[in-house]
């Protein structure tokens, strides 16, 4: 027991070397600054090679304007930097050649656009629309080289090589010595020569995040493939991406070039320099410290005096506006009055990144720092062993993470290392439990005791016509058998799912019934439990490649009768109506419970360390995020439904209402609340979602409240010793019966242990 | 007069306090030498001790409120706990006696004129030098379902088996047990049968003792002390079994299999240390009382030939 102790301790100070830089005497604080220009709304916006921001601005007259800030001289206000721009053009992207200039990538819109017709839900099959068909929309395309006081040194007509890309959106531009173009658009870099003729298209097949040239003249563009994260060399001569020769592992963040060194990047919450020959980047900043969410910074700038610029824009948030964040490096004891509090997790999402770093920017008595646990090279048990380990030592962080740790939910209830959060949420003077929802809260609740807060969430369930699995809330196997049964024989039940799949996911969502928590007993000799191993078996062993070809098409004429979905939005119950094209049910997996459809955590889902110092600290978090400001703003920044019954109200009268804007041509054209793309390969659809139906949200309205949170009797032991044992009846060798007595015997000796 | 009597007395004196002081000496100079060796014991055993009794007491590591008896109670009416306890105890009662009883008898007939003696020596020798991963493998690849064990016994017309998870997997077990341990302990009664005195034989020989009294009123008599080294070498290596069986058949096996030492790594893993701690301890006064038992086993056997 003892050199487990010691272990841990080993273990912990490890973590807490990786945790940050909290230990240093330092900190960088953080000035803001919002980036826009009276009257103008700012666009792209790029250091420049001088210590000048520069930023496009458009005012609501339709006037287009680049501007500059000089951040070394220490200007707040910007300057208007005088490049003439044609009345229908708008500059996309702001780059710099190798001597310094500017270099705008500018695009004029035509005089005439095709538009796609839209109604309720307005879908463009990629198959069947081509960009001539859809109309780009595009009149001319130009890369313009400016000096720094706006004087045009060169302007390069390129609508012949770029008007031809359907949906053309430059993202970056930039030049290399020869005076060869590079621009980063919809998933290719473009080579242009000097002339404007192509040189070479590299597709990368996915969206380009970074396009930088480093101190060398190498230009390297940064995106995530196949295989994860990729930072990739332009070669001119094989005419292709190189990988970077470097053993530092990259991995998905924001990169440009450094200034000393080769390369100056963002990773999870930190900012890195290094050289490719290095072996070890070296950190120069955890942003999360200077309560700055790395995921929304645009591009960094280290100033010669010291300071760090960054420009930031959060997509997530309505009220985002760009921000120039100017960072001073100062004493620790200068800065930080508040009492700190951590916040342990085995990853560091981008929501939890961005909750952190606005509880700390508005909290004046506390602020959060995350200490992590594990490293990549661990699995999830590891990490959560060291968190274990450092509650058991009495060391752990404030607040727990829940959304990763789900599974351990029991785990760390069963040490009594969780605190009841329920006196807190009943008696607090701000928030009341009755203005959210019960069954939401109630995801991480055991035994009448609420052990963590969850302020958005999202619906996992199944969803059929109503045709074929009626209006019911619920469904049991024997319908799902039944319905299969009365279907012709190459019928497909559900895509993307195999026999192990959908074996476990069976079992978790019915774990409760066989296992009688109470005495310690189960069941899986019953007929049930059988009846799950026959339908699983029914599902391929292994997803093949093909599986989704002509996927809307199965589904619309029945051969595929049912579709596994997460519901985050409205948005995407309208996307499975139409993908249906008829009534459809969403009626959950298949169950001898109320309800199939089960809440997931969608965001920062944290409960309280018993042992905190600072439980009054922690819960001002975990209330945070529960508060109607925040809970208003949820859906866009996580993706998910907010918990508080009145700021989903308000989403829901958000998705009913039509927003228009004014079409080239002076028409009233309804604007989309958002695109959709569902598939993969060739038979992927995409579709605009346009405002909702009042029928649409009481339909979702009435899938939240009959959804269930699973009850935590299922654990990834028992799935895995079900699922190995099923292998032997899904090969044919042992009858359901030797499985099932198997499984029980198995299975009754875990439950017995964890009694 | 006086002076010479006292002299004497004196000298006494101070050699007595010479040699009392040799002896302080002497042992302050062990007490640096067994030093570290106490520091060991102590950081090792006993303070992990002190701290797994610690952690049976208290409701849980966070909270560390004492709760008596109460864990110890948990865990004895815990059905795995009893489940594990009566797995371990059975497969100890029958492997150990085998592998004490099967090594003697092949010491014996290794130490009586045989051809082919090294041969067989060499041959029952080398489970010990086959790592545990190679066991495992022949093991799966020998009582897997779709295992050779099971292709042979079709050849004869019988159904499969599954060896691992039916009612057959201690025996399994219980061979691979005798099969890694045989060698070892054959080899150490080899060496104490080879330490009985030649002499004490021949003069029973002579006095026509038959075979069957030798080995009993002489040869066991001296092998006592080895007796009691070989049964609790193979009791421990009995609860170390685990490692097979866990390697074969994971952290929840066929409900015989289960183990002991199974119930402390997965209370472990789900970080139950009261749970553990409690198991912990019951398990060590198990096993200082056979060890007790043994112990006056082969005082009461053995302390007429020990001198």
């Amino acid at each position: 027991m003892l050199a487990l102790q010691f272990t841990g301790c080993g273990k912990t100070d490890e973590v807490q070397e990786t945790a940050g830089t909290q230990d240093k005497d330092y900190i960088y604080a953080a000035d803001y600054q919002d980036l826009e220009a009276d009257g103008y709304t700012t666009g792209s916006m790029i250091f420049g090679e001088d210590e000048k921001v520069y930023f496009a601005g458009s005012s609501e007259e339709g006037i287009k304007q680049l501007f500059s800030m000089d951040i070394g001289a220490g200007e707040s206000t910007a300057s208007p930097v005088p490049v003439e721009l044609e009345a229908d053009a708008y500059i996309s992207a702001i780059g710099t050649d190798s001597e310094g200039n500017l270099l705008l990538g500018i695009v004029k819109y035509a005089d005439t656009a095709v538009n796609i017709a839209a109604d309720n839900v307005n879908a463009a099959e990629d198959d069947n629309v081509s960009a001539e068909d859809a109309g780009s929309g595009i009149g001319g395309v130009e890369i313009r080289k400016i000096s720094l006081d706006g004087q045009t040194l060169e302007s390069v007509d390129v609508m012949n090589v770029l008007g031809k890309v359907k949906d053309l959106y430059i993202q970056n531009v930039l030049a290399d010595k020869d005076g060869n173009y590079y621009v980063n658009a919809n998933q290719s870099v473009y080579v242009l020569k000097p002339s404007g003729e192509m040189l070479c298209e590299l597709q990368a097949g996915t969206y380009i995040q970074s396009l930088f040239r480093m101190k060398d003249g190498t230009v390297v563009v940064g995106f995530y493939g196949d295989t994860g994260w990729r930072l990739q060399s332009v070669d001119l001569s094989g005419k292709a991406l190189k990988d970077l020769n470097s053993s530092i592992s990259f991995g998905y963040g924001t990169y440009q070039a450094g200034v000393d060194a080769d390369i100056l990047y963002t990773q999870d919450t930190k900012l890195y320099t290094c050289n490719l020959s290095d072996t070890e980047p070296t950190e120069v900043l955890d942003w999360l410290e200077s309560d700055i969410n790395s995921t929304s910074l645009q591009s960094v700038k280290l100033l010669k005096d010291g300071r760090i610029a960054a420009l930031s824009m959060d997509f997530m948030s309505e009220q985002s506006k760009p921000e120039l964040i100017v960072l001073t490096k100062k004493d620790r004891s200068e800065v930080s009055g508040k009492t700190t509090l951590t916040y342990g997790t085995v990853i560091v999402p981008y929501y939890l990144s961005n909750d952190i770093a606005a509880f700390n920017k508005q909290s004046d008595k506390y602020r959060i720092e995350v200490k992590q646990y594990g490293d990549d090279s661990m699995d999830d048990d590891a990490r959560v062993a060291l968190l274990a380990a450092d509650l058991a030592g009495g060391k752990g962080p404030d607040l727990i993470d829940m959304v990763f740790n789900f599974t351990s939910l029991d785990k760390f209830i069963s040490m009594g290392a969780l605190e009841d959060l329920t006196p807190y949420l009943e008696n607090d003077a701000v928030i009341k439990r009755e203005d959210y929802f019960e069954n939401v809260l109630n995801t991480y609740a055991r035994d009448g005791k609420l052990y963590a807060i969850i302020p958005c969430f999202g619906i996992s369930t199944i969803v059929g016509k109503v045709s074929d699995v009626g209006d019911k809330k619920s469904w049991t196997m024997d319908d799902t058998i039944n319905l299969m049964d009365s279907k012709p024989e190459d019928t497909q039940i559900l895509d993307y799912n195999t026999k192990n799949s959908i074996l476990q996911l069976l079992c978790s969502m019915n774990m409760g019934e066989f296992v009688d928590a109470e005495t310690g007993t189960c069941d899986f000799t019953g007929g049930e439990f059988k009846r799950i191993l026959e339908f699983s078996n029914q599902f391929p062993k292994e997803v093949s490649n093909d599986s989704d070809s002509g996927f809307v098409d199965r589904i619309r004429n029945g051969q595929l009768i049912l579709m596994q979905g997460n519901i985050t939005s409205v948005q995407q119950f309208q996307m499975y109506e139409y993908i249906f094209k008829e009534e459809i049910n969403f009626i959950g997996y298949p169950t001898i419970g109320e309800s199939g459809s089960v809440i997931r955590s969608n965001g920062t889902t944290a409960g309280m360390n018993v042992n905190s110092k600072n439980k009054e600290g922690a819960w001002e978090f975990l209330k945070f995020n529960l508060t109607k400001d925040r809970q208003e703003n949820l859906q866009l920044a996580n993706g998910g439904f907010p918990t508080m019954k009145e700021a989903l109200e308000k989403q829901f009268a958000k998705d009913v209402e039509a927003e228009y804007y004014e079409d080239t041509d002076g028409t009233q054209k309804e604007k989309s609340k958002s695109t959709w793309t569902y598939g993969s390969g060739t038979d992927n659809i995409t579709m605009d979602v346009y405002s909702a139906t009042q029928e649409q949200v009481a339909r979702v309205r009435e899938i939240i409240e009959q959804s269930v949170g699973l009850d935590g009797t299922e654990s990834e032991e028992m799935l895995s010793i079900i699922s190995e044992e099923a292998q032997s009846y899904f090969e044919g060798q042992k009858s359901a019966d030797d499985v099932a007595a198997l499984v029980q015997n198995r299975l009754q000796t875990y439950i017995n242990e964890t009694r | 007069m006086k002076k010479e009597l006292k002299t004497p007395k004196k000298e006494k004196i101070k050699s007595a306090n010479s040699l009392r002081k040799k002896g302080e000496r002497g042992k302050r100079i062990s007490c640096v030498f067994l030093s570290p060796s106490i520091l060991g014991v102590l950081v090792f055993f006993v303070v992990p001790f002190l701290v797994v009794i610690y952690y049976s007491v208290v409701d849980n590591p966070i909270n560390h409120s004492f709760v008596f008896l109460d864990n110890f109670r948990n865990v004895f009416n815990n059905g795995a706990f009893r489940q594990a306890a009566f797995n371990t105890m059975k497969f100890s009662l029958i492997a150990v006696p085998l592998a004490v009883v099967l090594a003697l008898g092949l010491a014996l007939l290794l130490d009586s004129k045989i051809p082919f003696r090294s041969q067989f020596r060499t041959f029952f020798l080398t489970p010990m030098m086959v790592p545990i991963a190679s066991i495992v493998l022949i093991w799966q690849v020998l009582f897997h379902y779709n295992g050779m064990v099971n292709d042979v016994i079709g050849l004869f017309g019988a159904g499969k088996i599954d060896w691992l998870k039916s009612d057959y997997a201690q025996i399994v077990i219980i061979v691979l047990f005798l099969w890694k341990n045989l060698g070892y302990n054959m080899i150490l009664f080899m060496a104490a049968l080879s330490s009985i005195p030649k002499d004490i034989l021949e003069v029973a020989v002579l006095e026509s003792a038959k075979p069957r009294q030798i080995f009993f009123y002489i040869k066991l008599r001296y092998l006592s002390s080895t007796l009691l080294f070989v049964t609790i070498m193979s009791l421990i290596n009995s609860f170390k079994v685990f490692r097979e069986i866990y390697l074969l058949t994971g952290s929840y096996p066929y409900n015989t299999l289960y183990m002991m030492q199974h119930f402390m790594n997965n209370t472990f893993g789900s970080l139950d240390y009261q749970k553990l701690s409690a198991a912990a301890i019951m398990m060590s006064i198990v096993m200082v009382i056979l060890i007790g038992i043994l112990f006056l086993t082969e005082n009461y056997f053995g302390k007429d030939v020990e001198g």
